[in-house]
C-alpha cells in the first residue's frame, strides 16, 4: 500500500514536470511570435531592394528550336543520355520542349512549350522535403542541395509540373569528356534530385563581378544560359521586384499566363500566349 | 522521481539556450550551404566562328586554364546577335568527342572493313600527294575530284580550290543538302543564276511549300531570328505564315495555316494557285509584262491544273486552295518559298513569286553578290557517276550517308579515296586514307558568310583552343598536298598563306583583337549589287516550267499497288545537313513534336497504321523499290493518311559511338523515292 | 547494490538507455522548434510533434520504470532459489515448439525462406551498387513497388497491436490465445515496412540526414517519428505479456538460450504483486498503443494526401488507410493463426470460434473498406475534375482496370460472399478470404501509388511502370524474411500466451459472470 501511494505521487510529479516543460517552451515561442508580428516569414523574404528573379517565355516567337535545351544541358553538365535511358524516360533535361497538339486537321494547333522549373512562389516541392535539401531562397529561386538530398523522391512526386529530375544511376562520361564541364556547376552524384536553378552560379559570378567593380547588380548582369542563347529572343529574364524591368512589364502583358495557375503555386516563369 | 526533475531542469536550460542562440548559429545549423569554393583557375575568353554549319555565327569560348568549358554567341555579332542554335550550343561535345580520329589512318584490309593502320603525318601526306599526282586522265575517268561542302568563301576552301586547280579543271564539287537548300535549279532555269538573295522579312505573307524552314533552313539561327522578326518586330505588321506540307512540322505548327498535301505535290498546289491568280487577274501585271518571257504559254499550260484536279492529286480540299489563292492575292508583298525538291515544285513555286511581285523591286528576292564561294551544282553525283575520278578527296562531307544509293557505286569505282574529317564517317570508313582535321574551335578562321538575305560578314579568328590530337587544319593538308605535287606556286606554309589572305582582306585588326573584341566585319549591305536575271533574254523565263507542264500530265497521280504509301523526308534541326547524330545532347532535341530520340521514328496516321495492325511504338519495316529500313511507329492524329514521315539524320553505321548506335537512315530508301510500303516487324 | 546477478545490470543499462532516449526525444523537438522559429520558418510542426511524442515517451519510460523497479529490482540476490515456474501438463503443447528441437520440415522451410531472403539481399546489394536504375521506375513515376510495400507492410502491422489492444480494452476473453501471434506480426512486419523506405531511398548512406537536417514540416518526418514510436511501443507491448512465459521457459530451458531468458524474464517469480504490476502496465500500454497505431497509418496516408496530386490529395485518406490497415492486418493474422494451428497442433487453443470471431471482424472491415472506396471514387467521379478523371479512368477502365476490378473482387466481393454466412466462416473459409484480402490490399496500395504518377497533371511526362525482377525479388524476399523471422520467434517464445490462457481459464469465468451481473439491475 505504501508503495502504491508512492507510485501515484511519483507519477503525478512526473506528468506535471513534463507538462511544465512543454508549457515553458510553448509560452516562450508564442510570446516571441507575437512580438515579431504575423507573417514574419514573408517579411524576411522580400526585403526592399532585394531581387526576385523571374522569366517570361513568349510562345509567339518561340519556334521550339531547342537551342535553350542544349545551352542548358551544356551549361549545367547534364547527363549525355543514351538509348536505354531515353527508352525509360530517364534522360535529365532541366529544360525541355514539351509538345502538345490540340484539335484535328485542319484546325489542329501544335504547341511547343519550353519548360523549366517554374520557381514557384509557393513551391509544393520544398514543403515536403524531409531534409531541407530543396528550399526557396531569399531571391525566389528554388534551390537544391545535392550533398544533403537523401533521394526519397518525395519532392519529385509533389511537383505538379513533374519538372524535377532524379539521378537513377551514377552519371558517366567517356574519358576526356569531363574536360568540357562547366567548373561553376557541380556534377550530381547518383541518387539525388536535381532541377533548374535559374543558372544560380551565374548570379553568384555576376554578383562577385559587380562587387569587384564596386557597383550594385544591374539588369542584364545575370542571364541564364537559355535566355542568353535563344535565337528568337523569346526568353526574357530579370528582376520581378523592379516594376520597370522588361520581365516585369512582360509578365503583366495581356497574353501572360502561368501553367496550372489554379493550383496557387504562383510560378515565376510566365508564358505569353501565341497571338493569332 | 529524480530523473524527471533532472529532465525538467535540463529542458529549461536547453530551451533557454535555444532562445539565446545567436542568429548566425541558427543559420549555420540549418541554412543550406550552397556557396561555391572560390575559383582558383585562370579564366580567358576567345572569340571564334562556330563553324558547325556555313552560317558563320560568332562564338565566344570560355576557357579555364586553357580548357574550353563553355560557348555562347557573341552579343554584337551581326549573324547571331548573341544567340546560337542547338548545334552551336553543342559545339563542345564535338570538340571533346571521344571517338574523334586521333591521327592519320591508312586502310589495312578490305574497304569498309574498319581495319586501320596508324601512320604519321609525313607518311600520310606523302601518300596523298603520290596518289593525287599519279592520278592520270583517260579511260573516261576524271583524274582527280574533290568534294567539299557548299558554302561561301573561306580559307580552307581556297586551299582546296588551289589543290584541285593544280590537278585539273572542273574537278571541285560542292555537296549540298537538298532539304535545306534554296530551289537553285529553279533559279537557274528561270533567272540563269543559281543563287538569289531572299529577305523574308520584307514579306507580309510567307507561303512555304514543303519547306520546314524553321527546322531545316541552312542557317538555323537566321531562320529563328527571321521568324521572330516576322512575328513581332516592333513597328511592323505581323506577317502571316502559311505552310503547305505533308506533316505538322515545327514550321507548320507555328504557321497561321497549315495545308496538308501529299508529299511531292506541293508544286501542283502552286500551279493551281498560279492559275487562280492569273484567272483572277490579281497577279503582278507590270512585272509579268515587262520582265517575263513565255507567260502566255505558261498560262495555257496551266489550264490542266484546275483547283479540283489539283485537290484530287494533292489531297488538299479545293475550297482551301481557293481560299489560299484569295489570301495570296490580298496579302502582298508575299513570298513563296521551297527547298530543292522535285524540279516541278521548285519551278512552280518560284513562278508564283513572279506572279506575286516578289521578284520586282522591293520584293523579298534580290540579286546576291557572289562571294566566290563553293556552291552546289546541279548534281555532283551525276557528274562523277558519268566520269568516276581516279582519286577522290573528300573534305568534311559524308556523301555515303546523304545519298547512299548514288554514292556507293561512285566510291566503289574510285581507286583511291582520301577523306578529311574529324570523325570516321561512313565515307571515311570507306576511304583508303583518313586525314583527321581540327574541329572548328581548334583552327583559325578566315571566312566569308553570306546570309540568305544577301548580307555578308567576314570572320577572322585564330584558334580558340590548342588541338587535342594529332590533327591538322584542312587548309594545311591541302596546301601541303598541293606543294608536294609541285604543280603550284602557292606557299605550302599555312601561316603565311593565312596572313596573306588576312592582309588581302585587310582583316589584321580583326585578328589582333585577340578574340576579345570584334572578330568580324560586315562586307556589304543587304542590297547586293548584280543582275537579277542572267538568262539569255535578261528576263524571267517561264519556259522550263511550261515545258514540264506540257511534257507530261504532272497532275496525274500514279497508282502503285505494291507501294501504296507516300514517304516524306524531313530534316530536324539537330541533324541538319545529315550531321549532328554524333552528339548525344543533340539527340535530346531531335524530335521536338514527338519527344523521340535515339531512334528513327515514323509518323503515321492512326488509320493508316491501324489498317496494318500497327500500334504506337511498334517497330516497323518501311520499304521502297530500292531499299528498306526499320523504324518505330509514332501515331499522330494530325499526320496525313497514307503518308509515312521520316526524319533524316539518324541511322549512321559509323560516325562515333552515339551516332552508330541509333536509328536507321531513311535515305537508304532512295532520296527521290516517293512510294513505300510499311509492315509491322 | 552488491550480489546482484549480471542480468540486473544489463536491465538497468537498458532502462537508463531508454531514459536517455526519452530525454533526447523530449529535447530534440523543442530544440528544432526553437531553431526553426529563429529562422523564421514554420516551427509549429516541431512543437506539435514534440508535444505529442514527448509525453508518449515519458509515459513509456514511466511504464518501464514500473516494470524495472517493481519486478526486476526487488529481487534480492544471494537468497534461496525460487521454485521453478508452474507449467500444467496440457500446456506442454504450447512450450513444445520452444523446447523441442526443430523438425526437419521446419528446417527445410527455413532453408527455402532463407534462400529467397538471401537472393533479395543480393538484389538489394546490387541495387545499392548500381542505384535505382535497376528498378522499373522512370519518367514521371518516381515511386513504385518499394513505397507500395512500405504502405502494405505498415498496414499489415496493424494486425497485432491494434487488434490485441482493442480486444484487451473491451475485455474480450477469446483474445487470450491470439494476441501474442498478432503482436509479433506487428513488430516483425514494421521492420520490413521501415526497411522498404530505406530500400527505396536513393541515398541510404545519408539516412542520418533525416535526424541532423530533419525538416518537421515534411510528412515523411511525421512518418519517421510515428513509425519509430510505434515500433518501440509495440515491441514493449509485445514484451510485457511475454515476461511470465519467458520465466516458464527459463526454468525449463537447458541450452545456450538460458541466459537470454534469464535476462528477459526480469527474475519473474509469478508473485501476486508482480502480476498486479504487470497487468496494470499492460492495460496502460494497450491504451497508449491504440492512438499511436492509428496515427501511424494516418501519417502514412498523409505522405500522399498532403501533396496536391490528383487522387492523392484527399481528406478521406487518413481513415481510409487506417481501415485498410486493420483490414489487411486481420487477414494476415488469420493466415498466421491457421499456419500455427496446423504446424504446431494448436487446435485446442486456436479454435474455430476464434476464426469465426475474427472472420466477423474481417467482414465488418471489408464493408467499411468498400464504403470508403465507394466514397472516394464517387466523389472524384461526380466532381469530375479533369486531372483527377484521367487517373480515375486509368483505374476504372484504362491500363489499371484489371488491377482495379481484381482489387474490388478480392477486397470486397469474395470476402463478403464467404464471410457473410456462418458456413463460410470456417477455418478454411476465413483463411481463403484473408488470402484474397492480402492480395487485394496490396493491389489497393499499388493502385493508389502508380496511376497518379503515371498520369501527372501535365500530360507530357506520362510514363509507364513495369516493375523489374529486382523490385519483385526484394518484395518476395521481404515476405520470406518476415515469415522466417516469425517462425524463428515461435521457436524462441511461446506463440500462444501460456499464462494468459491459464489465467483466463482460472479467473475469467468468475470475472465475467461478476461483470455480467453488473450490467443488469440487481
Amino acid at each position: 500500500m505504501e508503495k502504491l501511494k508512492e507510485m501515484r505521487s511519483s507519477r503525478k510529479s512526473f506528468l506535471l514536470a513534463a507538462l511544465g516543460a512543454f508549457a515553458a517552451v510553448f509560452s516562450g515561442g508564442i510570446g516571441r511570435a507575437w512580438g515579431k508580428g504575423h507573417g514574419s516569414e514573408k517579411a524576411g523574404r522580400h526585403k526592399p531592394g532585394s531581387h526576385l528573379w523571374g522569366m517570361v517565355i513568349d510562345l509567339d516567337t518561340c519556334t521550339g528550336c531547342g537551342a535553350c535545351v542544349l545551352a542548358c544541358s551544356a551549361e549545367n553538365n547534364q547527363v549525355l543520355g543514351s538509348p536505354a535511358e531515353a527508352a525509360m524516360n530517364r534522360v535529365i533535361r532541366w529544360l525541355k520542349i514539351l509538345p502538345s497538339q490540340e484539335g484535328e486537321y485542319p484546325l489542329v494547333k501544335q504547341r511547343l512549350l519550353p519548360m523549366t522549373c517554374l520557381h514557384c512562389e509557393h513551391p509544393p516541392c520544398t514543403k515536403v522535403c524531409p531534409v531541407n535539401a530543396t528550399y526557396r531562397n531569399e531571391e525566389g529561386i528554388v534551390g537544391q542541395v545535392y550533398p544533403r538530398c537523401i533521394g526519397c523522391r518525395y519532392c519529385l512526386n509533389a511537383c505538379p509540373y513533374t519538372i524535377k529530375f532524379y539521378n537513377w544511376k551514377e552519371p558517366v562520361w567517356p574519358a576526356g569528356m569531363e574536360g568540357s564541364f562547366n567548373p561553376d556547376v557541380s556534377v550530381r552524384p547518383i541518387g539525388v534530385t536535381e532541377k533548374c536553378l535559374f543558372c544560380h552560379h551565374r548570379l553568384q559570378r555576376a554578383r562577385e563581378e559587380a562587387a569587384a567593380q564596386g557597383r550594385p547588380l544591374q539588369a542584364g548582369d545575370y542571364q541564364p544560359a537559355c535566355a542568353e542563347v535563344c535565337p528568337a529572343k523569346a526568353i526574357t529574364f530579370g528582376d520581378l521586384n523592379d516594376p520597370d524591368s522588361a520581365v516585369s512589364v512582360l509578365a503583366r502583358d495581356i497574353r501572360a499566363f502561368h501553367l496550372l495557375e489554379e493550383l496557387g503555386t504562383e510560378p515565376k516563369v510566365t508564358y505569353l500566349k501565341e497571338r493569332s | 522521481m529524480e530523473i524527471t526533475r533532472k529532465n525538467f531542469l535540463k529542458l529549461g536550460m536547453f530551451s533557454g539556450f535555444g532562445f539565446a542562440l545567436p542568429d548566425w548559429a541558427a543559420k549555420w545549423a540549418l541554412k543550406p550551404r550552397e556557396d561555391l569554393p572560390p575559383p582558383d583557375w585562370e579564366e580567358t575568353v576567345s572569340h571564334t566562328v562556330c563553324g558547325l554549319c556555313p552560317s558563320g555565327c560568332g562564338m565566344r569560348v570560355r576557357k579555364v586554364d586553357g580548357r574550353a568549358v563553355g560557348v555562347a554567341g557573341i552579343a554584337e555579332h551581326p549573324v547571331n546577335r548573341g544567340s546560337l542554335c542547338s548545334k552551336g550550343a553543342a559545339a563542345l561535345q564535338e570538340l571533346y568527342h571521344p571517338d574523334r580520329v586521333k591521327g592519320p589512318l591508312l586502310r589495312d584490309g578490305a574497304r569498309g572493313s574498319g581495319k586501320w593502320k596508324k601512320i604519321a603525318w609525313p607518311e600520310a601526306l606523302a601518300l596523298l600527294s603520290k596518289k593525287l599526282g599519279r592520278a592520270a586522265p583517260g579511260g573516261g575517268r576524271m583524274p582527280f575530284a574533290a568534294l567539299t561542302s557548299a558554302r561561301a568563301w573561306d580559307i580552307q576552301g581556297e586551299t582546296l580550290r588551289g589543290l584541285a586547280g593544280s590537278l585539273g579543271k572542273d574537278n571541285l564539287f560542292a555537296l549540298g543538302f537538298p532539304l535545306s537548300e534554296p530551289p537553285a535549279d529553279a533559279y537557274e532555269e528561270m533567272h540563269g543564276l543559281r543563287r538569289l538573295g531572299l529577305d523574308l522579312t520584307r514579306a507580309k505573307l510567307v507561303v512555304s511549300f514543303g519547306f520546314d524552314w524553321l527546322q531545316s533552313a541552312g542557317a538555323p539561327v537566321g531562320a529563328q531570328r527571321t521568324f521572330a522578326r516576322l512575328r513581332s518586330a516592333p513597328g511592323r505588321e505581323r506577317a502571316r505564315l502559311i505552310q503547305v506540307e505533308p506533316r505538322l512540322s515545327a514550321t507548320a505548327g507555328k504557321a497561321d495555316q497549315w495545308l496538308r498535301v501529299r508529299p511531292g505535290t506541293e508544286g501542283l498546289l502552286a500551279l493551281a494557285l498560279a492559275g487562280r491568280l492569273i484567272a483572277g487577274g490579281t497577279y503582278d501585271k507590270a512585272f509579268v509584262n515587262s520582265r517575263c518571257r513565255g507567260f502566255e504559254e505558261f498560262k495555257k499550260g496551266l489550264e490542266r491544273y484546275s483547283p479540283e484536279e489539283v485537290a484530287e492529286a494533292t489531297g488538299a480540299p479545293a475550297k482551301e486552295i481557293l481560299k489560299l489563292a484569295d489570301l495570296l492575292a490580298a496579302g502582298r508583298p508575299a513570298a513563296a518559298i521551297t527547298n530543292r525538291g522535285p524540279l516541278l515544285t521548285q519551278l512552280a513555286v518560284h513562278a508564283l513569286n513572279a506572279l506575286l511581285g516578289g521578284l520586282s523591286e522591293g520584293g523579298a528576292f534580290s540579286a546576291i553578290a557572289d562571294q566566290d564561294g563553293f556552291w552546289a551544282g546541279p548534281s555532283a553525283a551525276a557528274a562523277l557517276a558519268a566520269r568516276p575520278p581516279g582519286a577522290l578527296l573528300v573534305d568534311r562531307v559524308n556523301p555515303l550517308f546523304l545519298s547512299p544509293l548514288e554514292w556507293k557505286g561512285i566510291l566503289e569505282r574510285t581507286p583511291f579515296i582520301a577523306t578529311v574529317s574529324p570523325f570516321l564517317t561512313e565515307t571515311a570508313e570507306f576511304s583508303d586514307l583518313v586525314l583527321p582535321c581540327h574541329t572548328p574551335l581548334e583552327r583559325g578562321h578566315c571566312s566569308i558568310h553570306v546570309s540568305p538575305d544577301g548580307s555578308a560578314v567576314l570572320n577572322a579568328a585564330v584558334k580558340a583552343v590548342e588541338p587535342f590530337y594529332d590533327t591538322r587544319d584542312p587548309a594545311e593538308i591541302f596546301l601541303l598536298a598541293a606543294g608536294a605535287s609541285g604543280r603550284t606556286s602557292v606557299p605550302a606554309d599555312l601561316d603565311s598563306f593565312f596572313t596573306g589572305h588576312i592582309a588581302r582582306l585587310q582583316a589584321e585588326k580583326l585578328l589582333e583583337e585577340g578574340g576579345k573584341g570584334k572578330s568580324w566585319r560586315e562586307i556589304n549591305g543587304p542590297a547586293a549589287a548584280g543582275p537579277r536575271f542572267a538568262s539569255g533574254s535578261g528576263k524571267f523565263e517561264f519556259q522550263a516550267l511550261t515545258a514540264l507542264l506540257v511534257r507530261r500530265d504532272a497532275a496525274k497521280r500514279p497508282e502503285n499497288g505494291e507501294f501504296p504509301l507516300y514517304v516524306h523526308f524531313y530534316s530536324p534541326l539537330a541533324f541538319s545537313f545529315g550531321e549532328g547524330a554524333h552528339l548525344p545532347y543533340l539527340q535530346s532535341v531531335a524530335g521536338p513534336g514527338m519527344q523521340d530520340a535515339w531512334e528513327t521514328w515514323a509518323e503515321l496516321h492512326p488509320e493508316t497504321a491501324g489498317a496494318r495492325g500497327i500500334a504506337d511504338g511498334d517497330a516497323v519495316w518501311i520499304a521502297s523499290q530500292r531499299g528498306k529500313i526499320k523504324a518505330r511507329a509514332r501515331l499522330s492524329a494530325s499526320a496525313m493518311p497514307a503518308v509515312v514521315s521520316l526524319p533524316v539524320g539518324l541511322g549512321h553505321t559509323a560516325y562515333g559511338r552515339w551516332a552508330a548506335r541509333a536509328g536507321s537512315n531513311p535515305l537508304e530508301l532512295g532520296s527521290g523515292e516517293s512510294r513505300v510500303k510499311i509492315w509491322k516487324s | 547494490m552488491t550480489n546482484r546477478p549480471w542480468t540486473f545490470y544489463v536491465q538497468l543499462a537498458c532502462l537508463l538507455g531508454f531514459y536517455a532516449f526519452t530525454a533526447a526525444v523530449n529535447l530534440w523537438f523543442p530544440w528544432r522548434a526553437v531553431l526553426l522559429y529563429r529562422l523564421g520558418d514554420a516551427w509549429l510542426p516541431a512543437a506539435a510533434l514534440g508535444s505529442i511524442l514527448g509525453p508518449v515517451f515519458l509515459l513509456l519510460s514511466y511504464i518501464l520504470s514500473q516494470v524495472f523497479f517493481k519486478i526486476a529490482a526487488p529481487r534480492r540476490g544471494g537468497g534461496k532459489a525460487a521454485p521453478p515456474m508452474l507449467m500444467l501438463p496440457e500446456e506442454a503443447v504450447l512450450a513444445a515448439p520452444v523446447l523441442a528441437p526443430p523438425t526437419p520440415r521446419f528446417l527445410a522451410a527455413m532453408a527455402v525462406l532463407g534462400a529467397i531472403s538471401l537472393w533479395a539481399l543480393f538484389l538489394w546489394c546490387r541495387q545499392l551498387y548500381y542505384g535505382l536504375t535497376v528498378t522499373g521506375l522512370g519518367g514521371s513515376v518516381f515511386w513504385g513497388f518499394y513505397i507500395v510495400n512500405f504502405v502494405f507492410f505498415i498496414g499489415i502491422s496493424h494486425a497485432g497491436t491494434l487488434i490485441s489492444a482493442i480486444l484487451r480494452i473491451v475485455q474480450a476473453e477469446w483474445r487470450r490465445a491470439i494476441t501474442r501471434s498478432a503482436e509479433v506480426i506487428t513488430v516483425m512486419v514494421l521492420m520490413f515496412g521501415g526497411g522498404s523506405i530505406i530500400v527505396d531511398m536513393g541515398r541510404p548512406d545519408r539516412l542520418l540526414n533525416v535526424f541532423t537536417d530533419g525538416r518537421l514540416q515534411s510528412p515523411l518526418l511525421w512518418d519517421v517519428c510515428s513509425i519509430t514510436t510505434y515500433l518501440i511501443s509495440s515491441t514493449l507491448y509485445l514484451y510485457l505479456p511475454l515476461i511470465p512465459d519467458i520465466a516458464i521457459i527459463r526454468d525449463r530451458c537447458r541450452d545456450w538460450r538460458k541466459p537470454l531468458y534469464e535476462l528477459l524474464s526480469l527474475g519473474w517469480t509469478g508473485s501476486h504483486e508482480e502480476i498486479e504490476v504487470l497487468e496494470s502496465c499492460i492495460s496502460k500500454m494497450a491504451l497508449l498503443v491504440l492512438p499511436v497505431a492509428i496515427s501511424v497509418h494516418t501519417v502514412v496516408s498523409y505522405v500522399f494526401s498532403m501533396t496536391i496530386q490528383p487522387m492523392w490529395h484527399s481528406a478521406i485518406f487518413g481513415p481510409y488507410f487506417v481501415v485498410g490497415a486493420i483490414f489487411s492486418g486481420i487477414a494476415a493474422l488469420l493466415i498466421a493463426m491457421a499456419l500455427l494451428r496446423k504446424g504446431y497442433g494448436l487446435e485446442e487453443y486456436l479454435k474455430p470460434i476464434h476464426f469465426d470471431n475474427l472472420g466477423k471482424l474481417l467482414l465488418v472491415m471489408s464493408c467499411l473498406w468498400f464504403y470508403f472506396t465507394f466514397c472516394e471514387y464517387l466523389t472524384v467521379w461526380y466532381g469530375a475534375v479533369p486531372d483527377e478523371m484521367t487517373v480515375f479512368y486509368a483505374k476504372f477502365s484504362g491500363n489499371y482496370a484489371s488491377g482495379f476490378w481484381l482489387m474490388v473482387a478480392t477486397c470486397f466481393v469474395f470476402p463478403f460472399c464467404v464471410l457473410v454466412s456462418p458456413l463460410g466462416r470456417t477455418v478454411a473459409g476465413t483463411v481463403m478470404a484473408s488470402a484474397t484480402v492480402c492480395v487485394g490490399m496490396w493491389l489497393e496500395r499499388f493502385l493508389i501509388v502508380a496511376p497518379t504518377l503515371v498520369r501527372p497533371r501535365l500530360p507530357y511526362a506520362t510514363g509507364v511502370y513495369i516493375p523489374t525482377v529486382t523490385e519483385i525479388g526484394i518484395f518476395a524476399g521481404s515476405i520470406a524474411a518476415f515469415i522466417m523471422l516469425y517462425a524463428l520467434f515461435t521457436r524462441f517464445f511461446p506463440i500462444v500466451s501460456i499464462w494468459e490462457v491459464r489465467e483466463g481459464k482460472e479467473l475469467a469465468e468468475a470475472q465475467v459472470s461478476a461483470r455480467i451481473r453488473t450490467y443488469f439491475p440487481s
